[in-house]
């Protein structure tokens, strides 16, 4: 992932600590995903969601099931 | 009781609101989680006596921290209240699935719409009201009629964002180049080269404000306060107890009001967040969040008052953490301490760069403290840490900022003059009396300062770390001309790192439990003993230097060990 990918939600897995707080925040199915910016190292990362911004572990990120566009 | 509970996403405006109804003054700013915890206050609402309740922010209903946790039990319990729910115009879409949640409760509701400065859009109100089925106003209007409304609410997220998305089509448009949250600063500030130097230079002009510039400002008014107190009387008693204890706490508000000016400009700025997001990689691998920088720089104001705000932290193990940390960091109280014991060892004209020294060595011994904690008893689940919301990054409201320094200085001023003037009395019929407490001394002899004078002061430091300053360095038992430069520095690094003030041990004790706190406090009682004698020998330049430093930190690993017993998990 590169700041400045945009993505499409497919789905968030349910074995996800984080699965209600993602889909409250917006991460459901159709849903666009722009990466705004990636922490120093990496573990972290700025996107953009539902027309304003969230800092998401990759952790998280890799929870969730894209169609990448 | 009629209850009025402002329920709402973080960040909206929900304190701002809530001081506008309650004529209150409780504090206001620009970070996810400024109120910590439930606020509550009564007034006269239409001739009938009403509780207003400020509630924690929360994205949705479904808690991710322990502070969202509040919010929601808080809303479970008192289903028959009164619910305003405030949502910021330029991030409607995400606020209103909170909104939808509120409805599907069957809750009485309406809404208040915080309209930002910079929004650049149109909102029709009238017809959002119609399409939610309560009433919408905007901030600054009367309260109108609470409704429970009518509008079928689908259970599942997709089908609420689904019907967020229909009930926004023709009323709201919204014209910005960037996403709520970003400005195009960021792509300076978050700019992984630049982002560095960039807090490096912040840094430093933090603390040149600090030390500069506002004991410059206020240094005329200081020194007229202190001359006049001095000329009151010429008691011993009014010297040593009475004036000793204002030129304490005078002398240095200039410093406390700097920091606590500087750090609330920050966070009302946004930038606070933008911090969090670039060391939430090197947080999380020492076992913290990213979450931890906004207590962890509050704490330079006062410890105990940073306290309240780990509870944003989602990792339990990590807000034990935090706290842990803040006892360690530089504070308003320590900073007197630093100031004189720098002063007389190498002038007042080289303080300045000494301070910076000495604040940079406890920023890292406190990392340093917090890694042993997560290498032994409190390890983090890593998994689990850091979401952050980003708030826009704005010019810093000076009104708001004045009145949060202002608030902590008086909160500071409050909570400390009456201490010390206590303090200060029961010194002077210690020394009246004549009560000999130096059995205590020899403990501290290994590390240089075997003094009567150096236990007392560390003793009515734990009460609060300014009375190691009135108690070794004021008066006619200075220990100035008493210690060696070496234990000197020993003195000094003990005395910022042995145990927090009592303000922080409730603190800490309130919200994590007494073995937790007890925990907290002997370790880092022992980690202050390891350092200062470290300190002793290093600067006293003995030749067992090295052999001591291995056995120290030898006792230091044996205290901290990395398997400890799966019971005491925390």
């Amino acid at each position: 992932m590169r700041v400045g990918d945009v993505l499409v939600v497919n789905r968030v897995k349910e074995d996800c600590d984080k699965y209600l707080y993602l889909l409250s925040c917006g991460f459901v199915k159709g849903a666009h995903v722009t990466i705004h910016a990636i922490s120093p190292l990496a573990s972290a990362m700025l996107v953009q969601i539902n027309g304003s911004v969230v800092c998401l572990k990759k952790s998280v990120l890799e929870k969730i099931e894209w169609i990448k566009t | 009781m009629e209850k009025i509970i402002l329920c709402a996403n973080a960040n909206v405006g929900k304190s701002t609101y809530f001081n506008r109804l309650t004529k209150g003054n409780a504090r206001v700013g620009n970070w996810l989680g400024t109120t910590a915890k439930v606020e509550t206050k009564k007034i006269t609402l239409q001739g009938k006596e009403t509780l207003v309740v400020d509630l924690p922010g929360t994205h949705s209903l479904f808690p991710y921290a322990q502070d969202e946790q509040v919010t929601v039990d808080y809303v479970n319990k008192n289903l028959d209240g009164k619910f305003v729910n405030i949502v910021d115009i330029n991030n409607l879409r995400r606020n209103l699935f909170l909104t939808l949640e509120l409805i599907e409760k069957g809750l009485k509701l309406q809404i208040i719409v915080n309209f930002g400065k910079k929004f650049k859009g149109h909102l029709d109100v009238a017809g959002l009201s119609n399409k939610l089925d309560v009433e919408v106003s905007y901030m600054g209007q009367q309260l109108k009629e609470f409704k429970k409304s009518k509008l079928n609410v689908p259970p599942s997220a997709e089908g609420k964002h689904k019907l967020i998305d229909s009930i926004l089509a023709g009323c709201y448009t919204k014209k910005s180049k960037y996403p709520y949250g970003l400005s195009k600063w960021d792509r300076v500030l978050l700019n992984k080269y630049a982002a560095l130097p960039i807090f490096l230079i912040v840094a430093v002009i933090v603390f040149a404000i600090t030390f500069v510039v506002f004991p410059f400002i206020f240094s005329l008014p200081t020194n007229f306060i202190l001359k006049w107190l001095s000329a009151v009387s010429s008691s011993y008693f009014y010297q040593e107890v009475i004036f000793s204890t204002f030129k304490a706490v005078v002398q240095f508000l200039p410093q406390i009001l700097g920091m606590l000016f500087c750090v609330y400009v920050l966070e009302n700025s946004g930038y606070i967040s933008r911090l969090a997001f670039l060391v939430d990689d090197f947080f999380v691998k020492i076992g913290l969040s990213g979450k931890s920088v906004f207590p962890m720089l509050l704490s330079f104001g006062c410890a105990s008052m940073a306290v309240d705000f780990v509870g944003t932290i989602k990792d339990k193990s990590a807000q034990i953490k935090t706290a842990a940390s803040l006892s360690i960091l530089p504070c308003s109280a320590k900073l007197p301490i630093v100031l004189v014991v720098l002063s007389l060892l190498v002038g007042r004209e080289k303080a300045f760069f000494a301070i910076v020294a000495v604040f940079f060595v406890l920023i890292v011994l406190s990392l340093v403290f917090v890694a042993f904690l997560d290498k032994g008893v409190f390890k983090s689940k890593r998994e689990e840490q850091s979401v952050l919301e980003f708030p826009q990054l704005r010019i810093p409201r000076l009104g708001v900022v004045c009145k949060n320094a202002s608030n902590g200085a008086s909160e500071f001023l409050y909570r400390i003059v009456g201490i010390v003037l206590v303090a200060n009395m029961v010194l002077y019929l210690m020394q009246r009396i004549n009560i000999n407490i130096g059995f205590l001394a020899p403990v501290f002899a290994p590390i240089g300062f075997n003094v009567q004078v150096a236990v007392v002061a560390l003793l009515f430091g734990i009460i609060a770390k300014e009375l190691i300053l009135t108690t070794a360095f004021v008066g006619a038992t200075s220990l100035a001309g008493v210690l060696s430069p070496p234990a000197l520095i020993a003195f000094l690094m003990f005395s910022l790192l042995y145990t927090p003030c009592a303000h922080t041990i409730f603190g800490i004790n309130e919200r994590f439990g007494a073995k937790v706190t007890t925990q907290i406090v002997w370790r880092q009682f022992i980690f202050a003993y390891v350092i200062a004698g470290i300190s002793f020998l290093v600067f006293g330049g003995r030749s067992i230097v090295f052999v001591a430093m291995l056995f120290m930190i030898g006792i230091l690993a044996v205290l901290m060990p990395k398997k400890r017993c799966p019971r005491k998990r925390c």
